[in-house]
């Protein structure tokens, strides 16, 4: 027999005790009527003749025995004794089982659905051929503070020149949506440059992928393919991009949807057809090109940078001489290029959200810590109550070792059924963790929970980390020597909870008092009873549109309810700005000075609907047109800034180093307002008349009203449609400062909730030691009460001793956490980690749950009946 | 002795070719037929004994025969040495 069959044999001998036990006793018992009739046969008496036989076959139930071991598999015996055995216990002690078993559910649930989005956001690879080995490529320009996108110029040049790489390809956003028969389907499009599929070494599985498209042609993704067309029917198909028009040659490969983890394209087309040569999109100064390369076998990331940097630097140096102002053409030359490991995509969500969901899984971490440790505690309570039967298993002759495996067995099981359960909590909570992502709704597939090997070994690792937590300690302290005091570990276990659940609960003060103040600080503007509609721009030309724009704006402000009307060019707190060099009269900047001021162009009214005051001078006027004097509003910090604190109006500034420093006149000076974000510190901002500016991108319509938002937006929907261009999208002012909110809305609600849950936890925790040392004290209480104690002094002992659990758990937690606050700060806004008011209220909700869980053991203590407990036992 | 044995006429045979030198408890032999036949060595099966009831008869394989004639080996060369020790002795 071969050894997996002789293995498989003993498998089944195992599984089917009952049938082996007779064999052997048959077999044996064989043995011993053989010899008996032989002995009968030479003479001998039977009875006398079966004693004789027995003694010469010596112990038959221990040779049974040994005979048994060889033909089973021992420890799986014994493990299947000890499920049973587990399971009895579990059904005979069923609030216990229960509570731990969704205690550990909810912790491994919520660990694995945080680690099913950190995967993806952090850590899961592009499908494509070694994504080790790709690059992503950016640039720092002077005049911005972030790495960004490259031109097409540069793509080029580097494409053409650089040796350390085997390929690059530049990429795209190429739309929401695509036109098929005349249907609008929406979906996400991505424009690549012809060696994209080369260079990611991504194949079709149905038709091809393109290379470098002479004519216009799209590859679409697996999924649009199955959702979209009957099998075998895409190719040949012709969808509308734009204005153009693109045949499907091929569908990509299953898990490719793209290079971006932030929305999963669906529809690629060639850059060399929707951004064709001479297009303005291919100049220098258009720069929202994202580049990959493959670095050819043996080079470093370093050595190609430092490649692609020398391309780029000869290449400025050669078009320097345009400029005439030195200051402006180092500016110009300081550019610097960036390569970072691009194998996990490109992401922008991925920096947005690392911190905060590296701390929203720390505390996740901690709660299932806190449940484990519960656990434990309650494990080593039953124990303690189980020495006795400990104790006799150890006289009649089980090893430690064995005693050890039954305790572990018992905690094993409990995780299991834990985390059996986790898998259908993981999915859902993954789905509304994904709902903190209202800027993610286009990474959607890429994040959604996926159940694949990674994610097993996750569960895996934290289920027997989790098992070993919970049951190891209780099972050696239990399989050891019996000690007079038994439950120092128990409290030191609820010390440890206590502690966790101080660190969660000034954790969560912090983000819950960040989202708070970010909430209601004074941003300079109405949050407010504000609609924003973005629409396209006019195909007209500009003193007609700008009519038009006129028209428009007098047709909104004539609709019921509406307040004011004010159009800008940009949208505040999206991210999008102009931001330039100023040069002002009278201001002599310094060498290193940061001349960059926001710019922002807007009509009247702007400034009324977002209730931003006027600090001086005059608001914009209609008068303000084309051919009138030049002029600007500008902000505090900007009249701070450049007019050094005296009065702006009147001033005159320009653009820096075009010998225009005295083009505009600053008519009036705004409150500061945040521009981007909530949590910048203030900006210097200008704002010009839309009317004496280009208005070639469209404009954001700002309408305050005191009426119902929802059925304004329908009216302006309408009014707009009934005028040339086109509504992008309409939201309310408070949504989109809701969403640039939403990471730390994330850690203040599930750091909230998750303290909630481990506050839960450890209150049942304390409950339980309390609770199960009053049982064990009834006749020391029972004595105190019978030698003049009060019920109050005994009701005052339990509590006190909960109160000592919190004073040492506390301790040990309030460093803790202050410790950790570094690791946090930057998420914080407007409140110092060691702020009184959080920790106060902190130890307060501790103070209230750890009494509240004393009420009841130290009730039950105080009706002690004396006599009772005197003679019980 | 040839052919599939039962555990008794085993322990029969050893004690007559032994001249009853090896008298041990019989009911050890099972645990150590059990084991071998785990190992491979030999092969078990049930069957009917001389006088008609069922038993377990054991039959040597082919591993097993190797493994006959390699402990031969191993304890002819034991011997081997133990003897030419003995004799300076």
């Amino acid at each position: 027999m071969r050894p997996l069959g002789r293995w498989l044999r003993r498998l089944f001998l195992t599984l089917r005790p009952h049938r082996l036990d007779e064999n052997l006793d048959d077999e044996l018992q064989f043995h011993i009527d053989q010899r008996t009739d032989e002995l009968i046969a030479q003479g001998i008496a039977p009875g006398e003749a079966r004693r004789q036989a027995t003694r010469r076959f010596g112990n038959q139930t221990l040779q049974k025995e040994r005979a048994r071991e060889r033909d089973i598999l021992v420890w799986l015996e014994s493990a299947i004794q000890d499920i049973r055995y587990a399971l009895r216990m579990l059904r005979r002690n069923p609030g216990f089982a229960a509570t731990a078993i969704l205690s550990l559910a909810l912790g491994i649930g919520a660990n694995t659905a945080l680690f099913s989005i950190v995967d993806a956001l952090l850590l899961r690879r592009l499908p494509v051929k070694e994504p080790a080995s790709l690059v992503r490529l950016q640039i720092k320009y002077p005049q911005f503070p972030e790495f960004s996108t490259v031109s097409y110029a540069f793509f080029d040049l580097v494409g053409k020149n650089a040796h350390m790489i085997s390929g690059a390809t530049a990429m795209s956003f190429g739309g929401r949506s695509i036109e098929e028969s005349g249907q609008t389907i929406p979906t996400n499009v991505e424009i690549v440059s012809g060696g994209y599929f080369d260079v990611l070494g991504v194949g079709a599985s149905r038709g091809r992928v393109f290379h470098d498209a002479k004519e216009p042609i799209a590859v679409i993704s697996d999924a649009l393919w199955r959702s979209h067309y009957a099998p075998g029917e895409a190719i040949g198909r012709r969808i509308k991009v734009g204005k153009i028009t693109y045949t499907i040659v091929g569908v990509a490969d299953v898990r490719f949807r793209g290079d971006q983890v932030d929305w999963a394209a669906d529809v690629w087309i060639p850059l060399e057809q929707a951004v064709p040569a001479g297009d303005p999109r291919r100049g220098q100064d258009w720069a929202s090109f994202e580049m990959i390369e493959r670095l050819a076998p043996g080079a470093s990331i370093a050595q190609s940078q430092a490649e692609t940097q020398a391309l780029l630097s000869a290449n400025l140096a050669g078009q320097s001489r345009h400029f005439d102002h030195p200051q402006q053409r180092d500016e110009f030359l300081d550019q610097r290029v960036r390569l970072e490991p691009a194998s996990t995509g490109i992401s922008n969500l991925r920096t947005r959200y690392f911190r905060p969901l590296l701390v929203v899984m720390c505390v996740a971490a901690m709660v299932l810590l806190i449940a484990c440790a519960n656990l434990a505690n309650l494990m080593l309570a039953r124990a303690t109550a189980r020495e006795r039967e400990i104790a006799t298993r150890k006289a009649i002759g089980a090893g430690r070792a064995r005693l050890i495996r039954q305790l572990l067995t018992e905690s094993a099981l409990i995780t299991l059924l834990g985390a059996t359960a986790s898998v259908f909590l993981a999915r859902w909570l993954s789905a509304a963790l994904l709902r903190f992502f209202p800027d993610a709704v286009h990474a959607l597939p890429n994040l959604a929970f996926r159940v694949d090997f990674r994610m097993l070994s996750f569960v895996i690792a934290i289920c027997v980390a989790t098992c070993l937590l919970a049951g190891l300690a209780p099972a050696i302290r239990a399989s050891g020597p019996p000690r007079a005091q038994a439950s120092t570990g128990g409290r030191a276990l609820i010390a440890i909870e206590v502690a966790l659940c101080t660190i969660l609960l000034i954790g969560s003060g912090w983000f819950v008092r960040t989202l708070w103040n970010l909430r209601t600080l004074d941003a300079g503007f109405a949050r407010d009873r504000i609609l924003l509609a973005t629409v396209g721009a006019w195909s007209a030309e500009r003193t007609e549109a700008t009519a038009r724009f006129e028209d428009l704006r007098e047709r909104l402000a004539a609709l019921p309810g509406v307040r004011s009307v004010g159009y800008s060019n940009m949208e505040l707190m999206i991210g999008d700005e102009i931001v330039g060099a100023i040069e002002a009269e009278g201001h002599q900047p310094a060498r290193t000075e940061n001349l960059g001021a926001t710019e922002l162009r807007i009509s009247p009214g702007f400034f009324s609907t977002f209730e931003t005051p006027l600090v001086d001078g005059r608001d914009f006027k209609d008068s303000d047109e084309a051919g009138a004097p030049q002029v600007a509003i500008v902000n505090e910090t900007f009249a701070r800034h450049f007019f050094d604190g005296g009065n702006a109006i009147g001033g005159h500034f320009g653009q820096y180093g075009t010998k225009s420093a005295h083009d505009y006149e600053i008519v009036g000076v705004v409150k500061d307002t945040k521009y981007a974000s909530l949590r910048e510190a203030p900006r210097p901002i200008f704002y010009r008349p839309f009317r004496q500016t280009r208005l070639d991108q469209g404009m954001v319509i700002a309408i305050r009203s005191s009426g119902d938002l929802g059925t304004l937006a329908g009216a302006v929907r309408e009014i707009v449609h009934q005028t040339d261009p086109q509504i992008k999208k309409i939201d309310r002012f408070s949504t989109i400062i809701d969403a640039s909110l939403a990471s730390e809305r994330m850690v203040a609600q599930l750091s909230a909730a998750f303290g909630a849950l481990a506050l839960l936890v450890a209150c049942i925790g304390v409950y339980g030691i309390l609770a199960y040392r009053v049982a064990r004290r009834t006749r020391e209480i029972g004595v105190r009460l019978a030698l003049g104690a009060s019920r109050a002094g005994v009701q005052w002992m339990i509590v006190r001793e909960s109160l000592a659990l919190l004073v040492i758990g506390v301790a040990i937690g309030i460093p803790l956490a202050l410790g950790l606050s570094r690791y946090v700060a930057s998420l914080l806004y407007g409140l110092r980690p060691t702020d009184p008011m959080t920790i106060a209220a902190a130890l307060g909700v501790l103070a209230i749950v750890s009494m509240a869980a004393a009420i009841i053991p130290a009730r039950r203590a105080a009706r002690i009946d004396p006599m009772g407990a005197l003679r019980c036992e | 002795m040839r052919g599939p044995q039962h555990g008794y006429g085993i322990a029969v045979h050893i004690q007559q070719v032994s001249n009853e030198a090896l008298r041990v408890e019989e009911g050890s032999l099972y645990p150590a037929l059990h084991r071998i036949e785990q190992e491979g060595w030999i092969r078990a099966e049930w069957g009917l004994s001389e006088n008609n009831r069922r038993a377990k008869f054991y039959e040597i394989t082919a591993a097993g025969k190797r493994q006959l004639a390699a402990e031969e080996k191993k304890w002819a060369s034991l011997t081997a040495g133990v003897a030419s020790v003995m004799r300076y002795a």
